[in-house]
């Protein structure tokens, strides 16, 4: 049994030859706690910027005459809950989960009561990712990786998928380059598919420009392989950025669209 | 009269000087073990530590590990309170290693104090008669840990809840929840004696 003493902890501790750990040592690991902290917060507002893009990108919420259509084919709620992004928002939990425990383990971090610092670090991503979608953040992570990353179609639900059915008559993707010859537009699909798409009979959208590097949705009628008569084309618009467009029919000429074919 | 230079040296020197003094020199920190001596070895007997000999090694424990942690401590919290803390983590990993259930230790010292708990606990005079010191003993013994120790926190070491807020780690309104739910099981297990 131990004497106590307060000159038997001294010789106890110079006994066991232990010092103060350094107070860098302390500094360190609570910036680290900060770091994960701070870290998750804006990988949580990437998840959230990404998630709102792909949910406000599907074209159910702006036109009308294709809300009709989908009608017919299935009920519309259903569409909707399919196309919201769980992938993302599971990521913006995760994340958030993971802000709350680097924040739990700062110095002060236990006082907040664990709502407080869930619902202040969701609604820190919500706003972080309003931002960050100013500069279409959640659409170049989007199109980087479902153009990109095998598999990450079958996770999400993307207008991408709405507009990647050829055989229904809808096409969409990036213009590659004109092909003025034979009157036609080269589209890359998300797939990265090839198609020659044939502007004999095209309506297009006002103020689409059909310029390689742009993205665009075309319906129409798949007639070969890889080939596709174009009845219509619109430019892949940015639905949170513009007001709704407005459900006017397609009037533009192919000569006006596409700079290269009215020289 | 005594001039100011002897009051300035009869002036107990706070806890943040002693700590600042301990950094400097080993020598100093013998003055943090004498002023936490005592009130840290009422706590480890009061959360359920019965043997007087594990007591002491878990003292010695913890104020070897004070010693090392000393750099942490940040002189915006009390020092007791950041000093509690590492004795309550001590003692918790204590029970957790030997994997006995702590049992309150029936103290003389502690009886005026669980008086003090059985009037806070709103019970009435005539019925506050009723209970015996080991009775509200045996009540605080069959709390789960987490209302023992708030309780043990606030009735026993006289802590406020911001001082048990620092000390369990956890948010003023969790500790005060925890006080209250405790007091109600109190009252349920003593109406049941």
């Amino acid at each position: 049994m131990v004497q106590f003493s307060p000159d038997l902890i001294l010789d106890e501790i110079e006994r066991r030859k232990v010092v103060p750990i350094p107070r860098w040592h302390f500094l360190l690991r609570r910036a680290v706690f900060w770091t994960l902290a701070v870290i998750s917060v804006i990988t949580g507002s990437l998840s959230m910027a990404t998630a709102m893009y792909v949910f406000l990108d599907h074209d159910f919420l702006v036109d009308q005459a294709r809300i009709d259509r989908f009608l017919a084919q299935q009920p519309l709620i259903d569409d909707i809950i399919n196309s919201i992004p769980y992938l993302w928002l599971t990521a913006l939990l995760l994340f958030t989960l993971v802000a709350y425990y680097g924040v739990r383990h700062t110095r002060k971090g236990y006082r907040y009561p664990t709502l407080r610092v869930i619902g202040g670090s969701l609604l820190l991503s919500l706003a972080l990712s309003g931002f960050m979608n100013l500069f279409d953040v959640g659409q170049i992570i989007h199109r980087f990786l479902i153009e990109n990353i095998r598999g990450y179609d079958h996770l999400v639900y993307a207008n991408e998928q709405r507009w990647t059915q050829a055989r229904k008559g809808w096409l969409s993707g990036k213009v590659l380059r004109v092909d003025e010859q034979r009157h036609a537009l080269v589209v890359m699909d998300y797939k990265k598919r090839i198609w020659t798409v044939d502007l004999a009979n095209t309506a297009v959208t006002p103020d689409t420009k059909l310029i390689p590097g742009k993205y665009i949705k075309i319906t129409g009628l798949k007639t070969g392989q890889r080939e596709f008569m174009a009845s219509s084309i619109q430019a892949w618009e940015k639905k949170y950025h513009k007001h709704a467009v407005p459900a006017v029919p397609p009037t533009d000429t192919v000569r006006n669209a596409v700079p290269a074919l009215s020289k | 009269m005594p001039s100011g230079s002897e009051q300035q040296v009869k002036r107990p020197c706070s806890d943040q000087e002693l700590v600042s003094r301990a950094l400097q020199d080993k020598q100093g920190f013998a003055a943090i073990v004498r002023r936490y001596e005592a009130p840290l070895m009422r706590y480890i007997l009061r959360l359920g530590c019965r043997n007087t000999s594990s007591a002491q090694d878990l003292l010695q424990e913890i104020f070897i590990k004070t010693y090392v942690h000393l750099n942490d401590y940040d002189h915006s919290f009390p020092f007791s309170s950041w000093i509690y803390r590492i004795a309550h983590n001590e003692i918790i990993s204590f029970f957790r290693k030997e994997k006995v259930r702590p049992t309150v230790l029936e103290r003389e010292a502690d009886l005026f104090l669980l008086e003090t708990l059985v009037s806070d606990l709103g019970v009435d005079g005539s019925e506050h008669q009723r209970h015996s010191p080991s009775e509200v003993q045996r009540a605080v013994d069959a709390l789960e840990s987490r209302y023992r120790e708030v309780i043990i926190l606030k009735f026993f070491e006289g802590k406020s809840y911001e001082e048990i807020s620092d000390i369990l780690q956890m948010p003023e309104g969790t500790v005060a929840t925890l006080i209250n739910r405790a007091k109600k099981k109190m009252k349920s297990i003593l109406d049941k004696v």
